[in-house]
């Protein structure tokens, strides 16, 4: 086969038929001479013609393959066949799963440092289900276990790949930007910020 | 746990009872809350009002019993600190190091930092989810087992899940008593004629009615070959062996149910009651205490001889 004319209805075959998403590896074992970066556009051109015949589904590029997906707007009628189905996850799954998904490897108690909160149950679901895992650990006291995601939480979150996690917003803007339109003193010594009303002290007192 | 209030709900001022149950995830979740809703910035943040609405926040969740972790009172106590720090002087000692540092500069920048992640979270909760928005075609159960991949657990995580286990055990379940299987000649005679009647009609060789496996204890097996001999007396089954030319009995013992005038079921029960009866009552003399055994020394004691 040519590099050029790339057989679309074989490649879609091949991707229709394979478990998981189909790896470029695989499409090159099934089309031999096959151009770099071909894949990408005759994906490009299935999906036209799926769009066009107004068909259902379509071939998402995810975890490193193509895989066929429905369209979000039958997600209701799936469900309703299947309600297991549905992934669940909690806010603090996300938010941990974020910081794995970003800081990684990191410890279980970097998470906890940046999360402010203790992770053990969190972090048990998500092993458990797959979106982390472990991928080594640090020399330090004690060899915490360094966490890592996982081709699942790709495919879950229908990315190529790490590099496609969209950019963090830098903390520095979130803390630098008040200062710049606010003038803010930076010796910072007076009690309160205007607005504020004092607060009686009486509820500190609970508390130590 | 109710959806989260809108920023123009909670201002200041009207902090304790503006406030609606909202499921925050720990003490820097609740801070940015506090801190969204009144609309200061992480860098100036005024502490004394935000720590007010934060202990409120934790007296609120005491009086609705929802434990407070300890990581909120962490977070109380370092509110309380900050404060302070900013109400006294800079302490000439520790001038050097820190100063004229802001006290809230390190909490700016973990609620900055956890903001950033608490972000990234709702970006990614936006995205199409696999199973949830979008849907692979499901791959066949029947291959699942074998993609299970290897558990990453330490040695120490088993030991820990182990003792947890047996943690659990009552102090009188660690010791596995034995008590003998009782099994009556009745019920054996019952199960041979099951195994025959399950071959439906075909004859079985003689070992194939006796109990096999975990089952086969040697109590069994007696009460088994009891109840074949039994059965046989009443003519409920009829057992064969071939004969050689010499008229010798030779090949396997094979057992089928007798047909034509064979005892019927109610006639093999009384039977097998009869059999029973008469059975346990020479089981009982065996049984009495060692002393009146005694005078009968080819009797074993107990069922030991089985």
């Amino acid at each position: 086969m040519p590099g050029e004319e790339i057989d679309l209805a074989a490649l879609e075959a091949l991707i229709f038929a394979s478990e998981g998403p189909a790896t470029a590896a695989s499409i090159r074992r099934a089309f031999a001479d096959l151009a770099p970066g071909s894949i990408s556009p005759a994906v490009a051109q299935i999906n036209a013609r799926l769009a066009e015949s107004g068909r259902p589904y379509e071939i998402a590029e995810v975890a490193g393959g193509w895989q066929f997906r429905t369209r979000p707007e039958y997600a209701e009628v799936i469900l309703a066949a299947k309600p297991e189905r549905k992934v669940r996850l909690s806010r603090a799954a996300l938010e941990t799963l974020a910081l794995v998904a970003y800081r990684q490897p990191l410890s279980r108690a970097e998470i906890e440092d940046l999360r402010g909160v203790d992770c053990g149950a969190v972090m048990k679901t998500l092993l458990e289900r797959d979106f982390v895992r472990i991928v080594g650990r640090r020399d330090a006291p004690g060899r915490p276990a360094l966490l890592g995601t996982t081709s699942a939480f790709l495919q879950t979150f229908g990315l190529r790949a790490l590099s496609d996690l969209p950019p963090l917003r830098e903390v520095e803007s979130l803390i630098r930007a008040p200062a710049l339109e606010g003038e803010v003193d930076a010796s910072a010594l007076e009690p309160l910020a205007e607005p504020v009303e004092a607060a009686p002290d009486e509820n500190e007192i609970r508390f130590h | 746990m109710d959806s989260s209030p809108s920023r123009e709900e909670t201002s200041l001022g009207r902090h304790s009872c503006a406030i609606k149950l909202h499921a925050f995830e720990g003490p820097l979740d609740l801070l940015l809350h506090l801190i969204r809703a009144n609309e200061v910035d992480i860098a100036d943040i005024p502490i004394a009002a935000i720590s007010e609405q934060y202990l409120a926040y934790l007296e609120l969740m005491r009086s609705l019993d929802i434990d407070v972790a300890a990581d909120y009172l962490l977070m109380a106590a370092t509110l309380a600190h900050i404060k302070s720090r900013m109400l006294l002087p800079p302490d000439p000692d520790i001038l050097g190091e820190d100063e004229g540092e802001d006290p809230r500069a390190e909490l700016a920048r973990r609620l900055a930092e956890y903001a950033v992640f608490k972000d990234a979270a709702d970006a990614l909760a936006r995205r199409q989810l696999l199973n949830r928005d979008v849907f692979a075609a499901e791959p066949d159960a029947s291959t699942l087992p074998e993609k299970e991949g290897v558990l990453a657990v330490s040695l120490f995580a088993l030991i820990e899940a182990m003792q947890g286990v047996l943690g659990r055990v009552s102090p009188a379940a660690q010791h596995h008593i034995v008590s003998r299987e009782r099994i009556t000649l009745q019920q054996s005679m019952i199960e041979v004629m099951d195994r025959l009647r399950v071959s439906a009609g075909a004859t079985l060789r003689f070992e194939e009615l006796f109990p096999s496996g975990l089952e086969a204890s040697r109590e069994r097996i007696v009460l088994a070959f009891l109840s074949i001999l039994e059965l046989a007396k009443i003519q409920a089954l009829l057992i064969f062996q071939n004969a050689t030319g010499d008229g010798r009995p030779d090949g396997p013992i094979r057992v089928r149910l007798a047909v034509g005038d064979a005892p019927d079921e109610a006639e093999i029960e009384a039977a097998a009651a009869e059999a029973e009866a008469e059975f346990s009552t020479r089981v009982d003399l065996e049984e009495v205490p060692e002393t009146a055994a005694t005078d009968e020394p080819e009797t074993d004691e107990g069922g030991d001889a089985w």
